[in-house]
């Protein structure tokens, strides 16, 4: 986890710099230029993370063959979905169930933060914009207790700073208001295969 | 703006048409001419007064004149008379009373016109013919002999004493009465000038209350009109008097100006508005967001998965969709409704229902910034008078100000009171925020005064709201302190204080 973080903050790093030779020369990168310098910070993030998935998962896969069994990988992923509009849960919870995963569905982020206490998810999918609590808090207590979480950040639309908050906090991935559960699913797919999961389709 | 905003119908505007047609429409009565009137009326009576006293005083000359003639006259009838009388005493000789006689013949012959002019010529004739009758006696006398008849002296003698006598009387009576004349003359001058004074001072002092009245007291009422105006009352200025003069002009075209201030005014709230939407329609676009995604969610479900779902479940998304339409439906409703042009209409109003719309309308931006909204709302408020839209308007303001101050939330606390004296109703809004320091309290109700970076504000908001408050007849006022948070209370009066009240305390 940690060498992920830090290949990211290079990049943020850089495009950090980009910004401030623009102010130095006395232009502004557009909202434009930025988003594209977020999406291109994100691509190179999402590249990051499969090399990394796929060498953890040789890795697995090696430790494993010594005689183990591949059950346990296959075993169900537990998802949590925490958004404060009821419908969201309601709708992603069966489309993820269908996909295999055992979910479970929160509309208080206090809750769920005492939830992950007791519980380790696999893969958190939460709202970034909430009332008590928003995402990037829940995003920052997961990075603190759970290593092994995979926090996917639902948001309104990617601003540039949000989305290298969270990049830079380690959330897996984003996916923008509206989407559609098929939408959802695959980032989750993406997620679980990170966590050495077979795709599910 | 809208072709109706354009034809300006605000009942502001009717006013101010009325205010000005009933400022020139009186009959017209210039100060000029009013002064003119009074001086030409100063005029007249001076000059009447100086002529009258100068006719006066040469009446008096001539009557004194006449005197003077009268006395000599009398004085020479006198010697003549004397003279007679020695002459039949001691028989000297008559050469004397004779000479006198002329000279009182003379005197008569010199001043007979000036006399006759006053006392009638029948009086002089009669004058004229008893010296000559006395002169022709004296000289029928001179040539007669002492020794002579006695009778007949004694009957001469006795006609002249009758003459003589008659002479003396006539112009001791004449002189008495001309004395006495020019006497009531000279009194009548003396009272000619008293009532002269007396008139001048009445002129004076209605010259000095027509200036009070007619000038001081008009510009007066402008005065206090002009600071009316500059506190933000822009109802315009109606007549008060039956005539139309300067100072009407003057009036209309200070209300004129009025026109002009208004329609500036209107055009900074049309322009302030046009921003606060512009804020709200950024929290509209985040907050469309969540019903957007639920339909979308719930959509793509039914679509996907139709066939695997029963039937209570397809109604039960059914539902989903219906309500999430609706939702999204409202978060636009209110926006549009605020964003509608409209005329100013006056009507009594709920306080707290404006902050509840105010709330309302500031809903996603209260959300996204994390602020708490408290409310405590006195019992039984009275209704205020005014717009429902620009005060909501003015709130709005106040508490997109109060976010903008709390850029990492903080608490908003909304109280609603009735103001110590019950004339009033005042809205407290007070923020957790960072305050504005000392030196820019003054300074944030200027028009395009802002702190905030990146145009975020344009600085019309606090100038539009106090300016919209000041024409309900209330006040805005602010409390602060730095880093700990901003009180700003809106005080509204609830007595129905607008145009119709307060027109008459109006001036010219
Ligand atoms: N509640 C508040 N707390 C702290 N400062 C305030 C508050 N309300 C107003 N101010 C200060 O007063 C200034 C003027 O406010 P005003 O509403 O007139 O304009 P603005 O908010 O800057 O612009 P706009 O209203 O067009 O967005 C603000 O820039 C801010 O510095
Ligand atoms: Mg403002």
């Amino acid at each position: 986890m940690g060498d992920l973080k830090k290949k990211i903050e290079d990049w943020m790093v850089r495009v950090s710099f980009a910004e401030a030779d623009a102010a130095k020369e006395g232009y502004q990168l557009t909202g434009v230029e930025l988003d594209h310098k977020t999406s291109l910070a994100l691509d190179r993030v999402r590249i990051v993370r499969d090399e990394r998935a796929s060498r953890a998962r040789e890795g697995e896969s090696m430790s494993f063959e010594g005689g183990g069994t591949h059950e346990h990988v296959e075993e169900e992923l537990s998802v949590m979905i925490l958004d404060d509009e009821p419908i969201v849960g309601k709708r992603l919870k069966p489309a993820l169930e269908k996909s295999g995963f055992t979910v479970e569905v929160f509309e208080d982020p206090t809750l769920a933060v005492k939830r992950l206490g007791e519980k380790e998810f696999d893969i958190v999918v939460t709202d970034l914009r909430m009332e008590d609590l928003d995402g990037i808090q829940v995003l920052e207590h997961i990075m603190a207790h759970c290593e092994h979480t995979r926090v996917i950040l639902i948001t309104g639309y990617a601003t540039v700073e949000v989305a290298r908050e969270a990049l830079v906090k380690g959330a897996f991935d984003f996916i923008s208001k509206p989407f559609k559960p098929k939408d959802l699913q695959a980032v989750v797919n993406k997620a679980a295969l990170s966590l050495g999961h077979r795709a599910i389709l | 703006m809208s072709p109706e905003e354009g034809t300006g119908t605000s009942p502001l505007d009717a006013v101010s048409a009325e205010a000005q047609r009933a400022l020139l429409e009186r009959p017209s009565l210039s100060i000029r001419t009013r002064l003119g009137v009074g001086l030409l009326l100063w005029l007249v009576l001076s000059v009447g007064a100086m002529v009258t006293s100068i006719v006066l005083l040469d009446g008096v000359q001539a009557k004194l004149r006449i005197v003077g003639a009268v006395d000599r006259y009398a004085f020479e009838i006198q010697q003549a008379r004397r003279f007679e009388k020695n002459f039949f005493l001691y028989r000297t000789n008559l050469e004397d009373a004779l000479a006198q006689a002329q000279a009182a013949q003379e005197i008569l012959e010199r001043d007979g016109s000036s006399i006759s002019a006053v006392v009638g010529a029948s009086s002089v004739e009669v004058m004229r013919a008893r010296v000559l009758r006395y002169e022709s006696l004296l000289s029928g006398l001179q040539g007669t002999q002492p020794t002579a008849d006695t009778a007949l002296l004694r009957a001469v003698e006795a006609e002249l004493r009758v003459q003589g006598a008659e002479m003396v009387d006539e112009a001791a009576r004449l002189a008495t009465q001309e004395r006495a004349s020019a006497e009531t003359m000279l009194r009548t001058s003396q009272r000619l000038a008293a009532g002269f004074l007396v008139g001048l001072l009445l002129l004076v002092l209605f010259l000095g209350v027509f200036v009070a009245r007619q000038i001081l007291a008009p510009l007066n009422r402008i005065m206090l009109a002009t600071r009316r105006i500059a506190g933000g009352d822009l109802t315009p200025i109606t007549p008060r008097r039956r005539y139309h003069d300067e100072f009407s002009e003057l009036a209309a075209g200070i209300n004129h100006m009025l026109n002009e201030l208004v329609r500036r005014q209107e055009i900074l709230v049309q322009s302030h508005k046009l921003q606060a939407i512009g804020t709200l329609t950024a929290g509209v676009a985040h907050e469309l967001n969540n019903p957007i995604n639920n339909l979308m969610l719930t959509a793509a479900t039914l679509q996907d998965d139709y066939g695997d779902l029963d039937d209570a479940e397809r109604l039960e998304m059914a539902s989903d969709l219906v309500r999430e339409s609706e939702r999204a439906r409202d978060i636009v409703r209110n926006l549009l409704d605020f964003a509608r042009e409209r005329e100013v209409e006056l009507e009594p109003l709920d306080v707290e229902e404006i902050i509840t719309d105010t709330l309302q309308l500031a809903a996603n931006q209260i959300k996204l910034s994390k602020v708490k909204v408290k409310g405590e709302v006195e019992e039984n408020l009275p209704p205020v008078h005014g717009d429902r839209h620009q005060l909501t308007q003015v709130f709005l303001n106040l508490v997109l100000n109060a976010l903008d101050a709390m850029p990492d939330g903080g608490t908003l606390t909304i109280s609603v009171e009735k103001s110590a004296d019950r004339g009033s109703v005042s809205v407290r809004l007070t923020d957790t925020g960072v305050g504005i320091p000392e030196e820019n309290l003054t300074s944030i109700f200027a028009p395009f005064f802002s702190t905030k970076k990146h145009a975020k504000g344009t600085g019309l908001g606090l100038s539009v709201s106090l300016g919209i408050i000041k024409q309900h007849g209330g006040d805005i006022r602010v409390e602060s302190q730095p880093g700990v948070g901003t009180t700003f209370a809106v005080c509204l009066p609830i007595a129905p204080v607008p145009a119709p009240a307060r027109m008459d305390e109006v001036v010219a």
